[in-house]
């Protein structure tokens, strides 16, 4: 219950910024259109939830929520948790949404794409985001946001670099393995996913247990 | 009598810094003042009671709970007021109750809205709108919407205009009216604890230099002045803070041992005073 106060506090602490973020998907629409991939549109919005969940940390140092966080009742655990559980529901609404807008965009310009490879693309990169997250979000706990940004901009040059052709990957990927299901392909991806993101929170959880503010 | 705050020898270090064996308590129903220079340790010990520093050693209760251990329990009856907002600064006064008050079990939004009300805050105003008087009065609503048992306070007054000053100490006089609520008034500004504290816990360099009553150190004190001719060296041993001059001297001394003294003058001290002179003397050892 205490964990999704945090998930709530950090929605609120992110929410003055929403506007600024609007800007985001509809770049990784005006480059799905120009690339005439939407698969590619869908991977970058995943890859902006990434960059938005960080958005809690580097607002928090700004405004050195250090202090509020300390004030309210919750272990520094649940802090940690719900850090995890705000990642975990950013990717999934922005999956769902960017499978809505890429399926709106398919009807108008006739762009190819079907909905069940826009969902198993959204759930096979689950455990390439979250080992993302994984990682850095153990060092922006250890290091702070400012000391750990430059790590935080990897990702995102990663899928300039390499999202068309991750995209490409996948789909074809999920098409030649048509003897695998795609409930085997789901579960495989949730559970490593998951699983990933379980271990970095540990870590994380013992590393802001010790931290000094 | 039961004990809203209660340290036992607390240490922490830092490379320049440390925190040598901190222990004082703080009885329910009380305002203490927590004073020392800039950089004595106030800061460091909030942050310790508060949890966001980790003890090297020692023992921190809240309300007779480990204050790590049982660190939900505490929370819901804690209330804090730093120099600074701690608020995200595009928040509204709405927000600020939306983000806080699933936290707590005892939240009254009722009381949040009296309360902006009452102190002439506008809840659709953003954080960063408010003056810093105002953000202070923030942080206070916020922590008597939940009904906090404990205000600790880290320096609020530095920095505000007298009329605000003056307008918190009478918030604080009318939060401990309930004798179940206590405060720790860190600051440099002694004149405000003149006005509302019970007791003082004074801090210099890292260590406690006196905690307990207010007015039992005030009538432990007292401010010396004398004409040259009588500043001889069995009197200096019993100055603190000596101040020479080109007619005579000033320095504060314990009362008790310059009573039975003639040809000097002893008057009352003040806190201010007291810091000033331990601070001094405490510079002229190090020398």
């Amino acid at each position: 219950m205490k964990s999704n106060n945090f998930v709530k506090l950090d929605f609120y602490t992110v929410k003055p910024y929403f506007k600024s973020m609007m800007f985001l998907p509809v770049i990784a629409l005006i480059i799905g259109l120009v690339m005439k991939n939407l698969y590619f549109m869908i991977i970058m919005i995943a890859g902006y939830s990434w960059m938005i969940s960080t958005y809690p940390f580097s607002i928090g140092e700004k405004f050195n929520l250090d202090v509020m966080y300390s004030a309210l009742p919750g272990s520094r655990k649940r802090i940690v948790n719900a850090r995890y559980l705000y990642f975990i529901l950013l990717y999934w609404v922005a999956g769902i949404m960017s499978i809505c807008i890429a399926y709106v965009v398919h009807l108008l310009t006739g762009l190819e794409f079907e909905i069940l490879q826009g969902i198993l693309i959204v759930i096979s990169v689950f455990p390439l985001a979250s080992l993302i997250a994984g990682i850095f979000y153990c060092a922006m706990f250890k290091f702070g946001y400012l000391k750990a940004r430059f790590v935080n901009l990897i990702p995102i040059v990663l899928i300039f670099l390499g999202g068309e052709l991750l995209s490409t990957f996948v789909k074809e990927s999920l098409m030649d393995i048509d003897q695998i299901s795609p409930a085997f392909i789901i579960t495989i991806s949730i559970v490593v996913g998951i699983l990933i993101l379980y271990i970095s929170k540990i870590i994380s959880q013992k590393i802001y247990q010790k931290k000094d503010f | 009598m039961s004990n809203a705050i209660e340290l036992k020898n607390v240490n922490k270090s830092f490379k320049t810094f440390s925190l040598k064996d901190i222990s004082f308590s703080l009885d329910t129903g009380f305002i203490m003042g927590f004073v020392g220079q800039n950089g004595a340790g106030k800061t460091t010990t909030i942050k310790l009671i508060l949890d966001m520093l980790k003890l090297d050693s020692g023992e921190i209760k809240i309300f007779n709970k480990d204050h790590q251990r049982h660190a939900d329990v505490i929370k819901e009856d804690l209330g804090i007021v730093m120099d600074k907002s701690y608020f995200v600064d595009e928040w509204t006064l709405r927000d600020v109750e939306k983000a806080m008050s699933p936290f707590y079990i005892n939240w009254s939004s009722l009381k949040y809205s009296k309360l902006l009300k009452d102190f002439g805050l506008d809840k659709n105003k953003k954080v960063k709108e408010l003056s810093k008087g105002m953000n202070m009065k923030l942080m206070i609503a916020v922590a008597l919407s939940h009904d906090a048992k404990l205000l600790i306070l880290d320096e609020p007054t530095s920095g505000l205009d007298p009329v605000a000053r003056d307008e918190l100490m009478d918030m604080l006089r009318e939060y401990v009216l309930d004798e179940n609520r206590s405060v720790l008034f860190s600051t440099h500004i002694t004149s405000d604890l003149e006005k509302i504290a019970d007791y003082v816990t004074v801090i210099q360099n890292g260590k406690i230099y006196y905690t307990g009553p207010k007015d039992e150190l005030l009538e432990q004190y007292a401010l010396v002045k004398g004409g040259q001719n009588v500043l001889n060296d069995s009197l200096k041993k019993l100055l603190i803070g000596l101040r020479e001059h080109s007619v005579g001297f000033d320095a504060i001394a314990k009362r008790d041992e310059v009573k039975h003294l003639k040809n000097i003058v002893t008057e009352n001290v003040t806190l201010d005073e007291i810091i000033i002179r331990i601070e001094k003397e405490s510079r002229k050892s190090e020398k």
